[in-house]
């Protein structure tokens, strides 16, 4: 060991490349300090505020010390989205065991005691999910005369959002209401009304505007880091049965005034607002695939798009939309089982020897699965356009073009330089920024455990936010925050919740405006002054005959 | 220690410049180990989960299973973080040479058979062309040329540890 023994020159041998770690640290030290440099030079270019989107002070929300008493909630409409808000509210069969992005998070101290469902399932998973205390209502209006319900979760087919919103004011319940708001541009008037009178607390269903990425999206913006924002694209792309709405059938459906067989569906209720048909499986489980019950991509999937548009963008409604498509792909879809009887999934490979299902009709849609609309904001000098299509996967974001930059969302926000900027040309110039290679970029954490999700609509869904996002680095469902700040604003007695009313007010507008423009075959224009819809050569509100029947 | 002893006499017994280009060898592999355990320990949020997810070739199973468990991977980042800056560390300093050429030469083949660039295996190249022989596994062939030449008995703090 080292000692008497040692010799000085053996001392400077033994050391003669320790001083190589102080070189790396000079290195190091150097490096990081350019790097910052170069960093805080980028971020300098924010310095002078645009102008100041109040969402981002809705986005910061925090509940006043306001009291913590127990909230009892009633569901209505609880099959596959509903189930999954009742998950993030901590309602589930405990076999379930406790959904991914709850880990950790804090109990919204809330009570399940009142469930409607047209589906008896259903019903019985909800009332398994409220540990048996839930009280079953068969209709909305009975379960808001007698429960004892504070708030009401809201996650039935479109074509019953307005009605039971609507009930559940008038009632003074709280609402949190899937999207789109509304089936018609009638009805969001009239929501927006009955809403702003009783003033419950109204939270549309557009969790993704807690997706974090857009606290970025909209520092980038309201800095003028893109110059003047000319045209913003968005997309749907999905290519799976599932992510065209062909959901399963499961094998227990069936009318309640069925001569035999399971009677667990109750299709008049269903249908008592809409075009009377008969009983079709395909109508109730799989009714995004139809304009008598659902919306179409513009009300389910470009909302998800355009909401949190407007809300980086702080937009309002379009002056005018212009769309198209049709039924493209998903044609028709014969339903399958095994020779045993058993469903198989629509995105099963076939096995051989199977057969079609005797219980469920052909599946031929009304919506589209290829849409496309153009909106214009003529005072913003902006236009936005969203195109979808339920038959390919290839990845496409939202994508901000400025004058001076580009922000792309795909996996985070990424902001280019645009080769011909002009604010950047110095640093384009010198190489310090370069047009293909982000200047500014923001990431979620990789989180422990995406691996977890694999089917092609839900990696859609993770990378758009819609599913979960990150709290101090930890994976939390956005459907859960979303819960949280409507739970949050009901107790502090505040109607500005993150998604309100004036929001869900012109979702719902914006979407239907498109679907219009589909159906009608005409451009949609806005009249902000006096608050109407008018279509070009037809100066009338009239509703698409496809649309029809709210009664 | 006699081994040792023996190692360290034969070593000096090697002319000034090849004791400089071996003992330059090994403090460079170790800069690049420590640079890259350094940035992977500060960078918020850095993962092996992709990396690990990536992996191709015969392996590609052990790999993906790695990443597939929470606890695993957080004990994998930690180890691989960790591992790679006191390996650099160590290296520079010429302490436990043998020792951490023997864990980086470990590290190094699991980065290569994790991506192997053999033939008819899709692999995620980076920058450069490579057939079988990659980055990783001239770094390898580096650290092994490290191990039977330990310099740190000669120019570095293993010295001290070896009685003349």
């Amino acid at each position: 060991m080292a000692g008497n023994g040692m010799k000085r020159r053996d001392f400077l041998k033994a050391a003669a490349t320790t001083p190589m770690l102080g070189a790396f640290g000079a290195a190091l030290y150097s490096k990081e300090s350019h790097d910052k440099a170069a960093r805080e030079e980028i971020l300098q270019i924010g310095k002078e505020v645009s102008g100041t989107n109040p969402n981002i002070l809705k986005r910061n929300y925090k509940r006043i010390g306001s009291a913590d008493d127990t909230i009892n909630i009633g569901i209505v409409g609880c099959g596959g989205r509903g189930k999954s808000l009742m998950r993030s509210c901590g309602f589930y069969p405990p076999e379930e065991g406790e959904p991914r992005g709850l880990e950790g998070t804090e109990p919204l101290n809330l009570k399940l005691t009142a469930v409607c469902d047209l589906f008896q399932p259903s019903i019985d998973w909800a009332v398994k999910a409220s540990g048996g205390t839930a009280k079953v209502y068969r209709t909305y209006q009975e379960m808001f005369d007698k429960s004892d319900i504070d708030a009401v979760v809201i996650a039935t087919s479109d074509h019953y959002h307005a009605p039971v919103a609507i009930a559940a004011a008038r009632a003074g319940k709280h609402i949190y209401v899937e999207k789109c708001m509304t089936k018609t541009i009638k009805e969001a008037f009239e929501v927006r009304q009955v809403v702003k009178k009783a003033g419950v607390v109204l939270q549309l269903g557009h969790q993704n505007r807690n997706s974090n990425r857009y606290d970025s999206a909209m520092e980038v913006i309201n800095k003028n880091m893109l110059g003047d924002v000319s045209l913003i694209q968005c997309y749907t792309n999905r290519n799976t049965r599932n992510g065209a709405w062909v959901y399963d059938i499961p094998k227990e459906h069936g009318p309640m005034n069925a001569p035999s067989g399971p009677r667990n569906v109750d299709w008049e209720q269903y249908v008592i607002n809409t075009i009377k048909r008969p009983y079709d499986p395909n109508r109730f489980f799989r009714w995004r695939c139809f304009w008598d019950y659902g919306t179409g991509l513009s009300g389910d999937l470009l909302t998800h798009e355009l909401d949190v548009i407007n809300m980086v963008m702080n937009l309002g409604i379009p002056t005018t939309a212009v769309a198209s498509g049709g039924v493209y792909h998903h044609k028709k879809y014969v339903s399958l089982m095994t020779a045993e009887g058993e469903p198989l999934d629509s995105d099963e490979p076939v096995p051989e020897g199977a057969i079609p299902r005797p219980d469920v009709p052909v599946l031929r849609r009304d919506v589209p699965d290829v849409f496309q609309v153009v909106y214009e904001w003529p005072d913003r000098d902006l236009t936005v356009v969203y195109n979808a299509t339920l038959a390919n996967n290839w990845g496409r974001a939202q994508i901000y073009l400025g004058s001076e930059a580009t922000m792309d969302l795909t996996d985070g926000v990424d902001v280019f330089a645009d080769p011909r900027s002009k604010r950047y040309a110095d640093w384009l110039k010198s190489g310090k920024v370069r047009p293909d290679e982000a200047m500014l970029s923001y990431r979620n954490v990789a989180g422990k455990g995406v691996e977890a999700i694999t089917a092609a609509t839900a990696q859609w869904t993770v990378a758009k936010g819609l599913l979960y996002t990150y709290r101090g680095g930890r994976m939390v469902s956005t459907s859960y925050l979303h819960l949280k700040n409507w739970i949050d604003h009901i107790r502090d007695n505040n109607t500005d919740t993150i998604c309100n009313i004036d929001d869900g007010f012109q979702e719902a507008i914006t979407a239907h405006m498109a679907t219009y423009s589909y159906l009608k075959g005409t451009r949609v224009r806005w009249d902000a002054e006096n608050e109407r819809v008018l279509f070009d050569g037809q100066q009338s509100e009239e509703t698409p005959k496809e649309l029809v029947a709210i009664g | 220690m006699n081994n040792e002893n023996a190692l360290s006499r034969i070593l000096g017994k090697f002319s000034g410049a090849q004791k400089f280009i071996l003992a330059s060898l090994r403090v460079i592999v170790g800069w690049h180990f420590l640079y890259e355990g350094y940035v992977k320990i500060v960078t918020e949020g850095w993962s092996s989960i992709g990396y690990l997810d990536a992996s191709s070739g015969p392996f590609a199973g052990i790999f993906h299973a790695m990443a597939g468990s929470s606890w695993m991977a957080s004990a994998i980042d930690i180890i691989i973080s960790w591992g790679l800056t006191l390996i650099g560390i160590a290296l520079i300093l010429g302490l436990f040479t043998r020792l951490v050429s023997v864990a980086a030469a470990f590290f190094l083949l699991l980065f290569y058979l994790s991506n192997p660039p053999w033939i008819g295996i899709h692999f995620i190249a980076g920058e450069g062309n490579y057939m079988i022989v990659n980055k990783n596994l001239v770094e390898l062939a580096a650290v092994m040329v490290l191990l039977v030449f330990p310099t740190g008995v000669i120019w570095g703090l293993d010295r001290i540890f070896i009685k003349e």
